[in-house]
């Protein structure tokens, strides 16, 4: 097979249990305390190290400690801070954070997370060969000159006096991190780590003490650092166990070995796969299956008998349900639920009620930022999470359409009693408004959509898997309207008389969407008839049966791989063409590029880069329509026919309904009707013309 | 007067603002920001330019509204607390005799929402084919707020000693989108004829204008041909120009070529493209109107500069790389040695090549570019021995207390060594060069030899000059070995002695010549025995920047066929940030280079090489002649551990010596030994 391990589904856990599984506190495992060392933690749930490009001057600060604090006071037991850099010579991104500028925050947080009941925990690392020299300007270090496939930079082959001083390094610190209050340390022998580095026949060629044995480096540092913080702190490793390289690297065989060495130290386990070659499946997005380390844990679990460290489940835990699950089996005592975490972070609270947590999709397109770009974490679904900061500052603003503030609105004030809220369009960015406006305490809130069940564009993306898990969001919504007291009044509204009794100064909020328009290549042309648009696509897809369409691209996103996938998955015969050197790139962040490349050329699919499509004008009086593939740098045309053709991402803001009345009222145009954009801005914008709604109605 | 380039040096004035000669740091992204606040490091750089004899600096562009944050680094104009921060910059470039213009703007559609979280604003909604995100189709209200961010901006700028205002409105801005077929159409007064497209530009002049008065001078940046289709072309440029001069409120016409998200290998032109290629723009402006012309296009020689002036192609020529890479440009070249500006290569990677990953910019050369404000070290204790360190750990007594000239032997002449031998002569110390082969410039002046690539060779020839200046000799075709070590007895050894070729698990050994069955070889090794490879001969190619691609044009004209092979994505995918893409494939088509993304070679044979296709497991056998690697190489250190246990030496390890990367890193750590020694 294929280089790097082929990414099988794997049968690893039994998704049946839902994010609705709602459990009163005392009987969900998850929710017990578990003793980790000489700390115990309140319940099962971590918060695990993620990259925030919060940490502007190479420290956690403010935005870091909001972010952090909203889970801390949320219940998680464990809060695991982003990598701190050991030594500044690791300067892996232009925010990553070192240990010493780190420790004011640090302390903070470790006071906040004590208030709490909460462990925080300082994650340790430097990041090798896989680091970065473009902000440092120095040498990258590593065992060996292997270089990384990502950092594309040799290293230099550590001298011992650098090894010396790398354990120096992380030993002062961990010190530093404890003496500051976190309750423990987790070092990272996982992705990006210059301990797994050395430990990896991957990456590890030396002939020296530390190259004869690969595990030397791992037991000296362990040993030093558990020595230097003592037994009252708490000690983890997070672990690859796992490269996923076939060639050679980590396995189960050698991680349980390398644990049986110094368990004795340890207090807590993180298991995780992905080595450098496979980065892309540390934390995959939604092709790979929820709990997808499960098997690997449980191997380890079995060769580790005896074991005086609590073994930590770590892979797209997305809902408690499988959290739940895996504990039970008894294999693990802690599950990671980053993701999870980050969409929702009163996931725990929320068990407690009746309330479903807001649910990760494992759409991986906020909360993995990886490129240089240096875009803060955040959540697709989730328009607070990543904004805790800026959120506590700036949330009592009214803001226009446009999203800029407009303290005219202010001085419209009517009672509680008196406005009224008409909100044409019950997609995602009116069903999220028209909930929010239920839970400040509004009454006359109309609710209209001109079909016969709510969704929208939601509804549709729901209908293609390959497009991810969208339905689980539709479903949290559709459920968080059963309990709200809002009519869906089903009512195409022409003109805004038609909304119910409409009066002057009531708002409008338009949340009416997009619509397809046609391909480009088709403006001018007679041939409407050929073109089909990705929403019907996506919920009919049988159009696509037997015929061969060609689907033209110029956004290489996530929904390009989703229409391809689902017409392939209909039996069409596909021609993609695209202007990118490659397809589907600005899908990259969410990790799926390389998995997308390699399911698409396992179809009847033909991926025509650097390419424009031109249409034949010429072909009246043939059955088929027909046009060329034109490279762009090339003359060779290709000549196809087709049956079908799409673009990927065309589409306009519906028009607003017409005023003929000439109401005075407010009206804000929200989402897809503002610009067709992402789920990301449809529920920003529902939230702000909600506060802005809510700061209308204040008292002075 | 300035007798060899005399109009380059004669004074200029637009409108009520004199210039001291024709030489202008135009406005370009520095990723210098902090907070979407002006930093030091800017006014340490445009300070540097200024002192070095610039007439004319204009900073990169000031964001003039919220809804406007393209990139994480941009500076918001429309934030009052930039006035300090203007202030410093505008004293600062003014204590040396420059001006200084601010360039304002809005990117409109060429944006994004990801740092703002605010919807982007355009003439249509119509999304950019970089940005792609939609944006909304502004309304009149809009407009006006948007004028109205122009002239707080403009004033803001101007009261904190700004002497004029450049609108930007070409390349990514919300002006060019309005004047521009491709995303304008509106139907109202502002879309449709060139005439209403053109009325938000001539509105905007009236509005700035009245907002600064008339002093500070005021400047439209216009866009001369976007290269795309359905785009600007220069007969509506044209009218644009002349609409703009009968406003009488517009001292200066800046010009340009291209569009930054659709066209940005035109606007900022790498050494494939020839220089003064955009010529044809001002040249044809200047001729249709009497304001004066700003001109550019990798200008980077006096000569050039003074005869595009001469031949009447424009008034002032923007150098902007140029003097990224040498702020003393404009006093050196007005000196009796104009030889010692330290040329650009226009190689785009520490500049450009910078900008479009989000960092700061710098120079290949001039590693203090971007970095005037502190200089080398990043910490107080920044120590030579520490991690990622240069050299062996010395003994307490012979670390930082031994001051002093020192006696440096320098092993290699090859662009780290050479720049080692600069930075310590500066400093005093007595510096001896000795270089194996029989010239200097190592893997770079092999690199320079191949098509497209001769300005490469630049770096070193800068180098030798700056040397010869210092009257520091090279001895060449000797090496460096323990008994030299022990004739000579230097203080310090500065191994620079570079890398050689590495076999991957599938090769045996490198050949050196063609024979019958599968040549095997290596890139350093073709350019070093100049190797004249024929048949059929493949490329594999690991690192992706420009060694295979610039070796394949070079081999196709002794090779039956070339193809380059790659486990990546695509082929050259280094080069789309030093902008060398679309050339590159243009010429490849041109010369019939097959591309074969995404494969391994596996194991080769008597007849070719076996590959694998990484994303489908596919197998393949490629019938070839010669194979040659473009892999990573490894360090040629032998020097640096023989010489461990000679007393009393210090010793350091440099460049591709210590690890095989790029020349701006071998320029970096010869400068690096100067600021430690």
């Amino acid at each position: 097979m294929s280089a790097a391990e082929a990414v099988e589904p794997e049968a690893a856990v039994n998704t049946s249990a839902t994010s609705n599984e709602r459990v009163r506190d005392g009987q969900l495992t998850a929710l017990t305390p578990h003793q980790v060392g000489t700390y115990e933690l309140k319940n099962r749930i971590i918060f695990g190290p993620h990259r925030t490009n919060f940490c502007h001057d190479r420290a956690l600060g403010e935005a870091s400690l909001a972010y952090y604090g909203a889970r801390i006071s949320s219940d998680v037991a464990m809060v695991v801070t982003e990598d701190l850099s050991v030594d500044p010579s690791d300067w892996p991104y232009e925010y990553a954070p070192e240990i010493q500028r780190s420790l004011p925050t640090l302390a903070l947080l470790a006071r906040l997370g004590y208030r709490h009941g909460t462990a925080v925990v300082a994650s340790l690392n430097h990041s090798g060969a896989e680091g970065s020299s473009a902000y440092s300007q120095r040498v990258l270090l590593a065992p060996s000159d292997e270089v990384d496939v990502d950092a594309m930079e040799p290293p230099k082959s550590m001298e011992p006096y650098e090894i010396d001083l790398l354990k120096g390094a992380f030993r002062a610190a961990a010190s530093n991190a404890v003496d500051a209050g976190a309750s423990g340390i987790e070092i990272n022998v996982s992705q990006r780590s210059v301990l797994r580095q050395f430990l990896s026949t991957l990456t590890n060629y030396r002939v020296d003490p530390y190259g004869t044995d690969r595990s030397l480096l791992f037991r000296e540092t362990i040993g030093e650092i558990r020595h230097a913080v003592g037994n009252g702190s708490i000690l983890g490793v997070r672990l690859c166990v796992d490269e996923r390289a076939s060639w050679g690297g980590i396995t189960l065989e050698t991680a349980a070995a390398l644990l049986n060495d110094v368990g004795a130290l340890l207090d807590y386990v993180v298991v995780t796969s992905g080595s450098g070659f496979t980065k892309y499946l540390y934390r995959p997005d939604f092709h790979q299956p929820a709990g997808f380390n499960a098997d690997r844990a449980r191997d380890l679990h079995d060769r580790s008998q005896g074991r005086s460290w609590a073994l930590a489940v770590q892979g797209s835990i997305t809902n408690i349900g499988i959290g739940e699950q895996l504990l039970n089996e008894g294999f693990c005592e802690l599950v990671e639920m980053t993701r999870a975490l980050i969409c929702d972070p009163d996931l725990i609270p929320k068990l407690r009620t009746t309330q479903s947590p807001r649910p990760c999709i494992r759409c991986n397109q906020g909360c993995l930022p990886q490129d240089t770009r240096n875009i803060s974490v955040r959540c697709l679904i989730n328009p607070d999470s990543g904004w805790e900061l800026s959120t506590a500052s700036d949330g009592e603003t009214t803001r226009n359409e446009l999203g800029l503030p407009d303290h005219s609105l202010r001085r419209h004030r009517r009672s509680r009693r008196e406005l009224g809220v008409h909100i044409v369009g019950a997609g995602i960015c009116g069903l999220d408004l028209a909930i929010r406006l239920h839970e400040q305490g509004l009454d006359s809130v109309h609710l209209y959509d001109s079909q016969d069940e709510p969704g929208g564009t939601l509804r549709a993306l729901a209908a293609n898997r390959f497009a991810g898990n969208f339905d689980e969001l539709l479903a949290y919504y559709l459920d968080l309207l059963t309990h709200v007291d809002v009519n869906i009044e089903q009512r195409f509204i022409r003109d805004l008389s038609d909304c119910n009794s409409i009066r002057d100064g009531d708002v409008v909020a338009y949340c009416v969407g997009a619509q397809p328009i046609p391909p480009e290549v088709l403006n001018g042309t007679s041939n409407g008839s050929v073109w089909i648009d990705t929403a019907s696509i996506y919920s009919s897809p049988g159009i696509a049966y037997n015929k061969t369409v060609v689907l033209i691209d110029e956004m290489g996103s996530t929904e390009s791989i989703a229409t391809s996938e689902i017409l392939l998955d209909s039996g069409a015969s596909l021609h993609i063409v695209t202007s990118d050197p490659v397809f589907g790139t600005r899908s990259a962040s969410t990790g799926d590029l390389v998995p997308s490349l390699q399911r698409l050329r396992a179809r009847d699919c033909t991926v025509h880069t650097a390419s424009r499509f031109i249409l034949s004008t010429s072909n009246q009086h043939e059955v088929r329509p027909s046009g060329f593939v034109s490279p762009i740098f090339g003359h060779q045309k290709k000549y196809v026919t087709f049956d079908h053709l799409a673009e990927v991402g065309r589409r306009q803001s519906r028009p607003t309904p017409s005023n003929e009345a000439l109401l005075n009222v407010h009206t804000f145009r929200l989402g897809d009707a503002l610009a067709p954009r992402s789920i990301s801005e449809a529920l920003l914008e529902a939230e702000r013309c909600a506060t802005t709604i809510y700061e209308m109605l204040r008292l002075p | 007067m300035i007798r060899r380039f005399p109009l380059l040096y004669s004074s200029i004035s637009l409108g009520r603002q004199t210039l001291r000669n024709r030489i202008v740091f135009a406005a370009h992204l520095t990723n210098f920001a902090s907070q979407g606040l002006p930093s030091e490091q800017h006014r340490a750089y445009y300070e540097e330019r200024a002192r070095g004899g610039a007439g004319l600096i204009i900073t990169e562009e000031l964001s003039v509204h919220p809804s406007d944050w393209p990139y994480e680094k941009m500076i918001h104009g429309f934030n009052d607390a930039v006035r300090p921060r203007y202030r410093t910059i505008t004293e600062s470039v003014h204590r040396h005799g420059a001006l200084i213009f601010a360039q304002i703007n809005h990117n409109g559609s060429q944006g994004s929402s990801l740092y703002s979280r605010l919807p982007l604003w355009a003439p249509s909604q119509i999304p950019d084919p970089l940005f792609r995100e939609m944006p909304v189709a502004i309304s009149e209200p809009t407009i006006a707020e948007l004028f109205e961010s122009y002239a707080t901006t403009a004033q803001r700028a101007v009261d904190c000693g700004f002497d004029g205002i450049e609108l930007q409105c070409s390349h990514s801005s919300i002006i060019r989108q309005f004047l521009s077929p491709k995303t304008n159409h509106r139907h109202d007064r502002y879309g449709g004829s060139l005439t209403n497209r053109s009325r938000v530009l001539l509105e905007l002049i009236n509005v700035v204008r009245s907002a600064i008065g008339p002093t500070a001078a005021l400047g439209v940046r216009l866009c001369g041909d976007e290269m795309i289709d359905d785009g600007i072309e220069i007969n509506e440029a044209v009218e644009v120009a002349r609409s703009i001069e009968a406003t009488g409120q517009v001292d200066y016409i800046n010009t340009s070529i291209g569009v930054a998200t659709a066209s940005l290998y035109v606007i900022e032109a790498s050494m494939t493209i020839p220089p003064l290629y955009s010529r044809f723009v001002p040249a044809t402006l200047r001729r249709a109107v009497d304001l004066p012309i700003v001109g550019s296009g990798r200008i980077k020689d006096p000569t050039q500069a003074e005869k595009a002036l001469a031949d009447g192609d424009m008034d002032l020529v923007g150098m902007v790389r140029a003097q990224i890479a040498d702020p003393n440009f404009a006093t050196t070249a007005a000196s009796d040695h104009p030889e010692r500006i330290r040329l650009c290569l226009s190689c785009n990677q520490e500049c450009v090549g910078r900008m479009g990953l989000n960092r700061w910019l710098s120079c290949i050369e001039n590693p203090l570019a971007g970095r005037e404000h502190i200089g080398h070290l990043h910490h107080d204790d920044e120590r030579l021995d520490g991690l990622g360190g240069l050299g062996a750990p010395m003994p307490r007594s012979l670390g930082s207390a031994q001051r002093g000239r020192q006696r440096v032997l320098i092993a290699g002449a090859g662009p780290s060594g050479l720049q080692a031998a600069l930075a310590l002569t500066q400093r005093g110390h007595r510096v001896k060069v000795i270089e194996q082969r029989s010239s200097a410039g190592g893997m770079l002046t092999l690199a320079a030899s191949l098509p497209t690539r001769a300005e490469l060779g630049d770096l070193v020839r800068n180098q030798l000059q700056a040397l010869e200046d210092r009257r520091i000799e090279i001895t060449f075709g000797q090496s460096v070995d323990l008994d030299l070590i022990t004739e000579l007895s230097p203080d310090v050894l500065i191994v620079a002695t570079g890398s050689a070729p590495k076999l991957p698990y599938f090769v045996s050994r490198f050949d050196t010549e063609q024979g019958s069955g599968l040549m095997v070889t290596e890139v350093g090794i073709v350019l070093t025995h100049a190797l004249p490879l024929k048949g059929s001969v493949y490329i594999f190619d690991e690192i992706g920047f420009h060694h295979a691609t610039s070796l394949a044009l070079h081999l196709r004209s002794t090779a039956d066929s070339v193809t380059i092979i790659t486990p990546h994505l695509s082929v050259g995918q280094g080069l789309g940030v030093t902008l060398d893409l679309e050339t590159w494939n243009t010429a490849a088509n041109e010369a019939d280079i097959r591309q074969l993304p995404e494969r391994i070679v596996t194991s080769l044979d008597e007849t070719g090489i076996n590959v694998m296709v990484h994303t489908t497991g596919q197998a393949e056998h490629l019938d070839a002649d010669a194979l040659v690697l473009v892999n990573h190489r490894r360090p040629l250190d032998d020097l640096y551990h023989q010489t461990q246990s000679v007393r009393g030496l210090k010793r350091f390890r440099l460049g591709d010596a210590l690890a095989p990367r790029r020349a701006h890193q071998c320029v970096i750590e010869g400068d690096l030994l100067g600021e430690l020694l």
